[in-house]
This record gives structure tokens, C-alpha cells and sequence, in this order.
């Protein structure tokens, strides 16, 4: 009797969240290969601890990758000198597929011009779909918190990108 | 002013987060438990000099980007037993465990090639023996990431060590 998760709802899982999982941790990381790592060893972990008959709560995902985050931030100084050496090219947040690569590379620059805190939530929002109450539960902060970083940091965003999109 | 923020939120959503590269793809797949289990027993021929203290066994997989190493450490894997004839055996659950995609070997510089092993499923493995790798590389190549980064040259000696 096989119950558990199959290779092909698996994934499926990934078709669907991957992408923005990947924004999420690239946005918490300082380069590509650092967030394709720190996606990678969140999975590890977070499959060690769920139950292997489900697929993982989506939730859980993106707060094992801001943990994980904080462990590579920790790293961070003494691997920076080897990274800025084999950093070369850092792929882009969004799909220039869908959106004209000047406009996708707009929005990143604003993005990242964001204040952590407001970044993390819009990211969560708008490209993670995740309610307030999940940010809530993502960033261990209040829901009405996340609320309010969000409106700010949409604010934010709209007047750094107001040439671009609006 | 709420409009505005609701209008530029609708746009914002129409901008789609970049997929992952197909490779990345590949190591989350690897990620669910049941793809990263064994595909033959755990056991092998070693010479009888062999330093336990740490070896990897890798398994040549017919896609590229499929690198997967065993990491059979006795130090931190008191199941593994090598008999007078060099015959390494691990318990099943061991290999299970001790299974992680991983996306670069350079934790293996320094390794030499001691031997190779054919799988019962046909699987051949390539067995190379690793010195000088702390604790510390241990704990992440066990969690499947990169243990440090790779130079060019660094996968140049993956690539050769693949074909076997």
C-alpha cells in the first residue's frame, strides 16, 4: 500500500510554486545560486519534517527559506570574498517571457530598493498569493503588521516605478 | 489614492516571478524522499586498506544533470561494518538517508578513484575516496547543498569522474 507523495504530484507541487518560492528566497538571498541553494535545502528540510503522504504546506516553505536565509546571512562574511569572485551573472526576478525584460528589470531595481521588512511582504502578497495572516505566520509578526508594511511598501513601490507602470 | 494603489497592484500581479532553470528544477524534484533512495543495495567491494573515515559513492545517472552522491562516513554512520575481504555493507534505511542530490563536488578535490561498482538494477557507481573534509562539509553536502563553490577547474574534474 503506497500512499505516499508520487513523483508526478511532486511534481506538479513544483510547476506551480517554484517560481515564486525562487523570488521569495532570491529576494532573502544575495545572488541566484545562493537562493537556488537556500530553495533547495529548505525543501531537504522541510520534507524531513512533514508527514512524506502530503505535499508541504506552502506556508511552512517560504518560513524554512527565511530561516535558512538567516543561517546563509550568518555565513555570509566569510564566504563573500569567494562569491563576489564567481558571482558573474545574477539572473532576473521575473519572467521577461510575459513582461519586456526593461520593465521586469525595473520592477527588481524597485523591489530591492524596498526596505527589507516592506519587500518581504509585498513579495508575499503579490507574488506568493499568501493571505495576511499566512505573512503573518511566514515573518512571525502580527497580521496587522503585515497589513500596514504592505500598503507602505506598495506605496513605496508605486512612487519608485511610477514611470514604469503607472 | 486607493484606485491608484489597487490599479498599480492589478499590474504588479501581471508581472510573473522568473521560472526556475530547468537544473534547479531537477534538484527540487530530487528533494521528495522516495526519488532520493538508493537504486541498488548498499554494498560494495573495497580494498582492505581503505580509510573509512569518509567515502563517497557515486552513482552515474543517464541525465547530465543527475549528479547524486551516497556519503557513507563510518564516523558518523556507526550501521556500517567492512569485513576481512573489504565487503561494505549498510543497513537499507542508512542509504536512504544518507542520499542527497547535490549540484557540485567540489568537497571530492583531493579525492582519488579507488574503484567502481555495478549496481544489482545495472546502476554503475563510481567509488572515490575523500580526505581532509571536516565536519562542517559533512553537514552540508548531508543536507544536499553545495559545499562550497566551484571554479572551472573544480568541474572539470567532475566531468571526468563521471565517465566511467
Amino acid at each position: 500500500m503506497e500512499n505516499s507523495t508520487s513523483s508526478h504530484e511532486w511534481r506538479k507541487w513544483l510547476d506551480e510554486y517554484a517560481s515564486r518560492l525562487l523570488l521569495f528566497a532570491r529576494q532573502q538571498s544575495r545572488n541566484a545560486a545562493d537562493a537556488e541553494d537556500l530553495l533547495q535545502e529548505a525543501m531537504v528540510e522541510v520534507w524531513n519534517r512533514v508527514n512524506h503522504h502530503e505535499l508541504p504546506p506552502l506556508a511552512l516553505v517560504y518560513t524554512t527559506i527565511r530561516r535558512r536565509a538567516i543561517d546563509q546571512a550568518r555565513r555570509e562574511d566569510r564566504r563573500r570574498k569567494r562569491e563576489e569572485a564567481s558571482a558573474g551573472t545574477d539572473g532576473l526576478w521575473f519572467d521577461t517571457g510575459l513582461m519586456d525584460n526593461e520593465t521586469c528589470k525595473l520592477v527588481e531595481t524597485g523591489m530591492k530598493a524596498l526596505p527589507e521588512i516592506y519587500g518581504e511582504v509585498v513579495t508575499l502578497k503579490i507574488w506568493g498569493e499568501l493571505t495576511f495572516d499566512e505573512i503573518a505566520g511566514v515573518l512571525d509578526i502580527p497580521a496587522n503588521t503585515a497589513a500596514s508594511r504592505y500598503r507602505y511598501g506598495l506605496e513605496a513601490l508605486r512612487k519608485n516605478l511610477k514611470d514604469v507602470i503607472l | 489614492m486607493n484606485s491608484n494603489i489597487d490599479s498599480f497592484e492589478e499590474k504588479l500581479r501581471k508581472i510573473k516571478a522568473a521560472p526556475p532553470s530547468a537544473k534547479l528544477m531537477a534538484r527540487l524534484q530530487r528533494t521528495l524522499p522516495q526519488e532520493i533512495k538508493a537504486p541498488g543495495q548498499t554494498r560494495l567491494e573495497t580494498p582492505e586498506h581503505w580509510n573509512w573515515r569518509m567515502i563517497f559513492l557515486r552513482i552515474a545517472t543517464p541525465l547530465a544533470a543527475s549528479v547524486l552522491i551516497i556519503l557513507a562516513v563510518k564516523h558518523y554512520l556507526p550501521g556500517l561494518t567492512v569485513s576481512p575481504g573489504g565487503i561494505v555493507s549498510a543497513p537499507a534505511q542508512v542509504a536512504e538517508l544518507q542520499i542527497r542530490p547535490v549540484e557540485t563536488v567540489d568537497c571530492i578535490l583531493g579525492a582519488r578513484k579507488i574503484g567502481t561498482y555495478q549496481a544489482p538494477n545495472g546502476n554503475p557507481y563510481q567509488v572515490v575516496q575523500c580526505v581532509g573534509l571536516n565536519r562542517q562539509v559533512w553537514e552540508n553536502m548531508k543536507d544536499g547543498r553545495r559545499a562550497a563553490r566551484t571554479t572551472p577547474r573544480q568541474q572539470v574534474l567532475l566531468i571526468s569522474m563521471n565517465a566511467i
